[in-house]
């Protein structure tokens, strides 16, 4: 048996790879200096962070659109379009947190260059994630971007609250991988012993107990990651205590790949008419108790964790679709409402990394009179919690149109209904910091908070990106409809 | 040792019955096994009840291989135990793959070549990192 290796096979590998080579640079270039460095000696590691990842964002385009070229690596991954729109969502979340990277860090006293590493760890570890197509590569993604990420969350080790953080995500997150672990042990069994997702896909019935036990497990292990509601409980406390960036990060990257490498299960092998009732339930506790529980959050980054936790909420219900077997018409909605989650996400994160970054802290009150020091920072979040909110006009409010009027088509109108209502409260807490920033006088001394160029470029870009995804959505949701059905065959 | 022996002939004979699929001759299995248990039990809480006892403050202290005891051993470790032990499974781990691929690194040709290279590589990187971070030093 001779081992031989294709070119398709290369160029699907080519971004992951890329993407590991950078950190391991960063780290080596880094290694015996100081970590209280000042900015200018440490610029060379955001500038080979983001020269390594434009060049993975290269090499994942040089592929174009054209569609899949089959099982790869024995059916461990494939390069088709679905898994591509995962690993660009992916690949452009790393560069903006590069590019804020470089400035956070060195306000932070903690400038080394595992912080860097560790995002293109985890991020190469996503893209394969996005492209794995068997339980074994997918389970290896899995524990491979969250050993990256445990780290990043308690990265200031010195901070109680960061640690804190990070213990309660990795003891969580290691007994969430056990769930996932038993599910894939009972799918495999299930199936007549084939880790192949497209074998299983052949060989599994609905009927099935064992599968759907199995199934239902692996929901549980990728429900943990993405903070849907019976497995929440860590999100809000994570988020608060954990660095901004590294939040960011999570709260964007983390849960893009989750539901990319999900939503490709679910869409190649369903589960039934049960496990789509019991998802769901979780789909309308998640976005009920998340819009709820953000209402009275008067720090940034722990309303943000509850929203997080609702939009997981939305995104359940395409999951609920495609797990009753309509997966044809939820299907362009996932990578549509992801990349809109991502850019706008990663808009409001750039603003909370420069208010963390003057003020150590990230209360609404410490954003009063914001647009009034830094109006094109208050812009761009403002923009931002409006398409988190779902206002006409940003890509926020496309994303949830075409999740609702799916689930209305799949025969789900509960949920589109609580779904809007859960929407409608959301509103109330999104407009509390554009009031702040808009309508209220500054309360403390700072003129001016300090911005690195880093962070205006990020919220700019991003913010820009929301309205025009809004404005122009076509082309978006028309590449997303191609990727889902080109998986569904 | 005669328990664990009927232990043992029980089992096997339970798998011989599994297999070729009697399963309506189990009950005397479990009669046997049972009573194996009951035996089995019965004896160490017989001992237990009706054994002598002498204690004295030889025969109470902890045996610590003859020698006298210097002190507990509930100590807290230090940390960098934990970080040799991890190191170790790292490397471990690297043989794991080695063994195998040493047997069958001809029909794997120069692809499985560059493969491992790769994986020696990036261990190999891994060693460097924690000695430059300063890992390997005790103090």
């Amino acid at each position: 048996m001779e081992l031989t290796i294709s070119r398709a096979e290369i160029l699907a590998l080519l971004p992951a790879a890329i993407l590991f080579f950078t950190g391991l640079m960063q780290l080596f270039l880094d290694l015996g200096k100081s970590s209280a460095n000042t900015r200018s000696e440490k610029t060379h590691l955001a500038m080979i962070g983001v020269t390594g990842i434009l060049l993975a964002l290269a090499s994942l385009f040089i592929q174009g659109v054209e569609p899949s070229s089959g099982a790869l690596y024995a059916g461990a991954m494939t390069d088709d379009l679905f898994g591509r729109m995962g690993a660009g969502v992916i690949i452009i979340t790393a560069l903006f947190c590069s590019l804020m990277a470089g400035g956070y860090l060195a306000s932070s006293g903690n400038n080394r260059a595992e912080f860097h590493s560790l995002i293109c760890f985890s991020g190469g570890a996503m893209v394969l994630l996005c492209q794995a197509t068997n339980l074994i590569s997918i389970f290896v993604a899995i524990e491979t971007l969250s050993l990256a990420v445990y780290v990043l969350a308690g990265y200031f080790k010195n901070h109680q609250a960061s640690s804190e953080g990070a213990f309660k995500y990795f003891v969580l997150g290691a007994f969430s991988s056990g769930f996932l672990l038993l599910g894939m042990a009972f799918v495999y069994g299930a199936s007549g012993g084939s880790i192949s997702l497209a074998d299983i896909a052949a060989s599994a019935t609905h009927d099935d107990t064992l599968f759907a036990v199995g199934t239902f497990l692996m929901v549980i292990g990728f429900g943990f990651k993405v903070g849907a509601v019976p497995f929440h409980s860590w999100v809000p406390d994570v988020y608060q205590g954990a660095p901004v960036l590294s939040v960011g990060w999570m709260a964007v990257a983390v849960k893009s790949a989750s539901f990319f490498a999900l939503f490709r299960f679910v869409l190649f092998t369903g589960g039934g008419q049960i496990l789509a009732q019991i998802l769901a339930a979780i789909a309308v506790v998640t976005m009920l108790l998340g819009n709820l529980a953000a209402l009275n959050q008067l720090s940034l980054k722990r309303m943000l964790a509850y929203s997080g936790i609702a939009h997981t909420g939305y995104l359940l219900i395409p999951l609920v679709l495609a797990v009753s077997g309509s997966g044809a018409i939820a299907g362009a909605s996932i990578p549509f409402y992801l990349i809109s989650y991502a850019v706008t996400t990663l808009a409001a994160f750039g603003v909370i990394v420069a208010i963390s970054v003057a003020t150590d802290r990230d209360d609404v009150q410490d954003l009063n009179g914001l647009a009034r020091t830094r109006p094109l920072l208050a812009l761009g979040f403002t923009v931002a919690l409006l398409s988190l909110a779902g206002v006409p006009l940003t890509s926020g409010f496309i994303g949830k149109l075409m999740i609702f009027s799916d689930a209305i088509e799949g025969g789900f109108l509960h949920l589109a209904l609580i779904g809007i209502v859960a929407s409608l409260i959301s509103i109330y807490y999104y407009l509390r910091p554009v009031v702040a920033m808009w309508f209220k006088e500054p309360s403390t001394s700072f003129d001016l908070i300090p911005a690195s160029w880093g962070v205006q470029f990020t919220v700019a870009v991003c913010a820009i990106a929301t309205v025009a995804l809004g404005l122009f959505p076509d082309w978006l949701v028309n590449l997303s409809k191609l990727s889902v059905h080109a998986i569904l065959g | 040792m005669i328990d664990a022996l009927i232990g043992n002939a029980a089992s096997r004979e339970v798998i011989m019955l599994l297999a070729a699929g009697e399963s309506s001759d189990l009950l005397a299995i479990v009669v046997y096994a049972t009573l194996a248990i009951v035996v089995g039990l019965g004896m160490l809480f017989l001992s237990e009840v009706l054994g002598p006892r002498r204690k004295d403050s030889q025969k109470e202290s902890v045996y610590e291989c003859g020698v006298p005891l210097l002190d507990s051993a509930r100590e807290p470790f230090t940390v960098k135990f934990y970080l040799v032990a991890i190191l170790f499974i790292l490397f471990d781990i690297e043989t794991v793959f080695l063994l195998p691929y040493a047997v069958v690194y001809q029909q794997l040709g120069v692809i499985g070549l560059a493969e491992m290279g790769i994986f020696i590589f990036v261990l190999a990187g891994g060693l460097l990192y924690l000695w430059k971070r300063g890992a390997l030093e005790w103090d």
